[in-house]
């Protein structure tokens, strides 16, 4: 009789377990979901960037030497700018696909590098870029300065 | 050895950050929240003229342009993030009349150029040592060279954005085509062109907090070693001003030293390798925020937010040699060859003390050709002017 009655003595402790244990497996499942989610978002918005980067890369790389007649309106012909143009190219060779660590953080300077390159060019080029409406959230690295506030931005854009 | 107050100027009605000695008239440019900038007679202390309606907020930072001829060039850097160039026209006895003129011929200072390309405030601005190149930094944590093609026309010719937060000041080797930065994340960074390239040579650590100013060992000073090449003096929130040399430069992709950046980038440039060889002795309680080296008597003079201009001086036995020494034994060493010469608390009352700047003495009571002063600037929107006894 004594043992039929001893589950009552743990039976708060029971409850929180299974509690405890069913928030667990929820958790995982949700955590899972979240950040493969999170991890599609991010990975979408950095290699588009990267895309777009190589293909602006790619066009003043055939305005350098144009191969129609027509083209020959573009030409770019400022020595510092074939520099930096060929560095950019460099530059963008290969990114690393990889999920890991490092290339994670290649990937990063990669576009870091790469922006500034393009920041230059543009400038050299005369270009001025209306990619801003993509970045809506503000700041090159996407993010949000407390400093910023005020600036046409409310805190429900922080 | 007591700092004499020879004059003090209430110029503005704000904050100034910054000031300026003309490179070669007795001149001097503030920089201020009121968003003007001042130029300030060194020979009677007078204000001359405002440079106003180019900013919509504060001037953060005023630098003159080295090596003009027949103009005087000067760049504001502003906290609505763009850059301006100022010019007037001196005609070549300027140097006679002091850069006054009377008011018939009252040359205005005209706004020649808006640099515009930053994200958020600029807080520095630099020329290099021969003029042609400018440097800009901002709290968007990025470094802009610009280059002037001809007459009002800038172009931007690096973008680099390597450190990881709010970059505080730039400058250049008074020599060498080499940049220097201070950031909000404790460290300092050196740029060099590399085939029209512009990358980052070298990470200095060491600071434990916010590096403030950076500013490189002038060509002229007693202590200066070809050899050894110009050093760099850094202050910092962390209260300690640090001297920083070069011992060498490393080949492609062998930077295992502290000074490596990460070499992911085919053909990484020539890294160069800087030690900590010098911390100074502490007198600073607050935040050190500018400091400036003499190119007279090599003197370093710090000011901060304790209110305090401190002078250091360094012993001419100080002996440039012996690299092979282990790095803290050789800081240790360079850092016993300093000490403080003159401090003084409260020069602007309770006030902070923006930036403090060495100058030739131009004034009716100079004591010769070598003499110099030291000019200070406050939250308190005053310019002070001492000189070393």
């Amino acid at each position: 009789m004594a043992d039929f009655f001893d589950s009552l003595l743990s039976l708060e402790d029971d409850f929180y377990a299974e509690g405890h244990a069913l928030g667990v497996a929820d958790g995982v499942i949700a955590g899972r979901t979240e950040g493969r989610i999170f991890g599609l978002e991010r990975g979408f918005e950095k290699f588009c960037e990267l895309g777009r980067l190589q293909g602006r890369c790619s066009v003043w790389e055939a305005r350098v030497s144009p191969t129609s007649a027509k083209a020959e309106t573009s030409k770019i012909t400022n020595a510092r700018a074939k520099k930096n143009i060929e560095a950019l190219s460099l530059l963008l060779t290969h990114p690393p696909f990889k999920n890991d660590e490092e290339s994670v953080e290649e990937v990063e300077e990669t576009l870091k590098r790469g922006r500034a390159k393009a920041k230059v060019l543009e400038r050299m080029l005369g270009e001025k870029e209306d990619a801003r409406e993509d970045r809506k959230d503000g700041g090159s690295s996407g993010e949000q300065n407390i400093e910023d506030l005020g600036k046409g931005r409310t805190i429900a854009d922080l | 050895m007591p700092l004499q107050k020879l004059a003090s100027v209430s110029a503005h009605t704000d904050r100034i950050w910054q000031c300026a000695p003309h490179p070669t008239l007795p001149l001097l440019a503030t920089a201020s929240g009121d968003k003007s900038s001042r130029i300030i007679s060194l020979l009677t202390y007078n204000t001359l003229s405002t440079i106003d309606g180019g900013h919509k907020r504060s001037i953060r930072s005023v630098a003159w342009k080295p090596n003009t001829r027949g103009e005087s060039v000067l760049a504001s850097g502003s906290f609505d993030a763009t850059a301006g160039i100022w010019r007037r026209y001196e005609d070549d006895s300027g140097a006679a009349t002091g850069g006054e003129y009377n008011d018939e011929e009252d040359e205005e200072w005209r706004f020649a150029v808006v640099l515009d390309g930053h994200e958020s405030e600029i807080k520095s601005v630099a020329w290099s040592a021969g003029g042609s190149f400018l440097a800009t930094c901002s709290r968007d944590k990025s470094v802009w060279v610009w280059e002037e093609l001809d007459d009002d026309n800038f172009e931007t010719v690096a973008v680099m954005q390597e450190h990881t937060q709010d970059v505080k000041c730039v400058t250049w080797h008074p020599e060498e085509i080499l940049l220097a930065s201070a950031s909000y994340d404790d460290t300092i960074r050196l740029y060099r062109e590399d085939l029209d390239d512009w990358v980052c040579c070298t990470l200095l650590e060491g600071h434990e907090s916010t590096v403030w100013c950076i500013t490189f060992e002038p060509l002229t000073t007693p202590n200066y070693d070809a050899k050894r090449g110009a050093r760099l003096a850094s202050c910092s929130d962390d209260k300690t001003v640090r001297i920083w040399t070069r011992v060498g430069q490393s080949g492609v992709g062998a930077g295992q030293g502290a000074g490596a950046p990460p070499s992911i980038l085919r053909g990484a440039p020539v890294e160069e390798n800087w030690t900590c060889s010098a911390i100074l002795p502490k007198a600073h309680d607050r935040s050190i925020y500018s400091i400036s080296w003499s190119p007279r008597t090599g003197r370093i003079a710090s000011c901060g937010g304790d209110g305090k201009i401190v002078i250091y001086e360094e012993d001419k036995t100080s002996a440039p040699g012996a690299m092979e020494v282990d790095g803290d034994a050789k800081a240790e060493q360079g850092s016993k060859a300093w000490k403080i010469v003159a401090e003084l608390k409260g020069a602007h009352g309770v006030y902070e003390i923006n930036n403090v700047a060495w100058s030739k003495r131009y004034d009716k009571d100079k004591r010769g050709e070598d003499d110099e002063i030291i000019v200070s600037v406050g939250d308190d929107g005053n310019v002070n002017i001492w000189a070393v006894e």
